[in-house]
C-alpha cells in the first residue's frame, strides 16, 4: 500500500517536471517564414520643382506636404545565424499627399504637385537584439505614381508622372499579444528620379516642369506570420 | 533502502522542477527600470512651411529635408510593464525651404527646437518597450526675402506641440537603442515686411511644421 502511494507520487511528480519542461521553451521558436502586413502612418512630400522660361531663367520652389499613407505587405523572413535575419517583401502603399502654390487674387489660379501611390520591393537585413525583438534596416526599389497641374500659376499641364526611386529606412520589430502577430515601426526616406514634362507658358509657348520628388514616411504595421 | 531511494528521487524531481518554474519569470516583477538617463540622437526631418503673403496674395506649402540631431535627459519610473519618462530635448536643425524667381530667393530656416515632453511607456518584453511621445516645443525659425514678394530678414521663436511613437530596447547593460517618429506643429506667425513696390507693406504669415525619424543612444544611471 505505501510502496503504491510512493509511486503514484514518483509519478506526479514526474508529470509536473515535465509541464514545467514543456513551458520552459525548451524547443525553438521557429523564424523562417511567409508573412502578410497592414500598414498606416504619416509621411512628408516634398517636391522640388521648377520651370525653365528661357535658357538660365527659372523659378524653383520647394514645394512640400504632410499627410497619411496606408497599404500592406507580404514578405519572407529566414534566419542566417542564430541572431541575424533577413527578410524580403513587395509592399504598397496609397498615399493623400499634395504639395500646392496658389494664388488669391486674380483668376484665383494653383500649381499642384500630387502622390498617389507607391510599391515595390525591399531587403530587410536584421539583427535580433532580445528574444522577439528585431531591428533592422530597408533597402528597396519604389515605383511612384504622381500628378501635375497647373492652371495658370506659372503655366499650364495636367500630366501624370511615372518614377522609379531607391527607398532606405531603419525599423524594429517586437512581439504582439498574440502569437504569430508582431508590430513594427518603420521611418523610410525614398528619393525618386527628376522628372521633366512639357507644358505651355501664360503666352501659351513651351514650358519645361521639371519635378524632383522625395518622401520621408514614419509607418506602423501590424504583421501575422505563417509558421 | 528502496523506500528511502524513491522518496529522495521523488523530493529531486519536485525540487528541480520548482527551481525550474522560478526560472521562467516572475509574472509580478518591474520590466520597466527606474532611473536617470541621457541620451544622444542623430535624424533626418522634413520641415513644412505653409507660407502665405499679402500683397498680391498667394500661398506656398513649401518644405525641405535635412539632418538633425542633438540630445536629451529624463527620469523613467516603471511599474510592472507600465511606465511614464519625463525628458527635455534640444535638437540643432540643418532645414532649409526656399522660392526663388531669379535673382530673387525668399528662404525659410529652422535653426533648432528644444522642449519638454511625457513619454507613457508598454514593455513588450522584458528588454523592448513601445511608447507615446506628448510634449511642448518652442522653435528657432528664420525668415529673409530678398525681392521675390519684398523685403524681410527676421528670426522668431515660436510655441508648439508634439507628437510620437517609438520603440526602445536594450543593447547591452546599461545602454538601449531607441527610435522615435515624431511630429510637430509649431503656430502661426505673421511678421511685417516692405513690398517690392516702395512704400508699400508685405505681411508674411508662416506656420511651420516636422516630421522627424530619430535614432538615439541612451545611457541609463541604474
Amino acid at each position: 500500500m505505501i510502496m503504491h502511494i510512493r509511486l503514484c507520487f514518483f509519478g506526479v511528480a514526474l508529470l509536473c517536471s515535465s509541464v514545467f519542461a514543456g513551458t520552459m521553451g525548451a524547443r525553438i521558436k521557429p523564424y523562417n517564414g511567409l508573412y502578410i502586413g497592414g500598414d498606416i502612418g504619416v509621411a512628408n512630400f516634398l517636391d522640388k520643382e521648377s520651370t525653365l522660361y528661357a535658357p538660365g531663367t527659372y523659378d524653383k520652389h520647394q514645394l512640400s506636404a504632410t499627410g497619411l499613407v496606408g497599404g500592406g505587405m507580404i514578405g519572407y523572413d529566414v534566419s542566417i545565424t542564430d541572431r541575424i535575419k533577413l527578410g524580403i517583401e513587395g509592399f504598397i502603399n496609397g498615399t493623400a499627399l499634395n504639395g500646392a502654390a496658389e494664388q488669391k487674387y486674380g483668376d484665383f489660379v494653383s500649381f499642384n504637385a500630387h502622390m498617389r501611390y507607391n510599391a515595390g520591393v525591399r531587403l530587410l537585413p536584421g539583427f535580433e537584439f532580445s528574444p522577439g525583438t528585431i531591428g533592422h534596416i530597408l533597402l528597396g526599389y519604389s515605383y511612384g505614381k504622381f500628378n501635375v497641374k497647373d492652371n495658370g500659376d506659372y503655366g499650364y499641364i495636367n500630366t501624370d508622372i511615372s518614377n522609379n526611386g531607391f527607398q532606405a529606412g531603419l525599423g524594429i520589430k517586437v512581439p504582439c499579444f498574440i502569437q504569430n502577430l508582431s508590430l513594427r515601426g518603420d521611418m523610410l526616406y525614398t528619393t525618386y528620379g527628376a522628372n521633366n514634362s512639357l507644358g505651355l507658358s501664360s503666352t501659351f509657348t513651351p514650358l519645361n516642369y521639371h519635378d524632383n520628388f522625395a518622401t520621408l514616411e514614419g509607418s506602423l504595421s501590424l504583421i501575422y506570420k505563417f509558421l | 533502502m528502496k523506500n528511502v531511494l524513491t522518496t529522495v528521487s521523488s523530493l529531486c524531481l519536485i525540487h528541480s522542477s520548482l527551481s525550474i518554474a522560478g526560472v521562467m519569470g516572475n509574472v509580478d516583477s518591474n520590466w520597466i527600470r527606474n532611473g536617470f538617463y541621457v541620451a544622444g540622437e542623430i535624424g533626418v526631418a522634413g520641415l513644412v512651411d505653409k507660407e502665405s503673403h499679402s500683397l498680391s496674395p498667394e500661398t506656398h506649402q513649401l518644405g525641405a529635408l535635412g539632418i538633425i540631431g542633438g540630445g536629451y535627459i529624463g527620469y523613467e519610473y516603471g511599474m510592472k510593464r507600465y511606465g511614464m519618462a519625463l525628458e527635455f530635448f534640444a535638437d540643432g536643425t540643418g532645414l532649409n525651404a526656399a522660392i526663388t524667381h531669379q535673382p530673387y530667393t525668399y528662404h525659410h530656416n529652422q535653426n533648432y527646437d528644444l522642449g519638454v515632453r511625457v513619454l507613457p511607456e508598454y514593455a513588450f518584453t522584458p528588454n523592448t518597450t513601445g511608447h507615446v511621445v506628448l510634449g511642448y516645443t518652442n522653435g528657432r525659425f528664420h525668415i529673409a526675402d530678398n525681392g521675390v514678394y519684398g523685403y524681410i530678414n527676421t528670426d522668431y521663436n515660436k510655441s508648439g506641440f508634439q507628437t510620437g511613437l517609438g520603440f526602445t530596447t536594450i543593447l547591452q547593460g546599461n545602454v538601449t537603442l531607441r527610435l522615435d517618429a515624431i511630429y510637430d506643429i509649431y503656430g502661426s506667425q505673421t511678421n511685417a515686411g516692405l513690398g517690392v513696390t516702395p512704400g508699400t507693406i508685405q505681411f508674411y504669415t508662416n506656420t511651420f511644421s516636422t516630421l522627424a525619424g530619430e535614432f538615439s543612444l541612451i545611457y541609463k544611471f541604474s
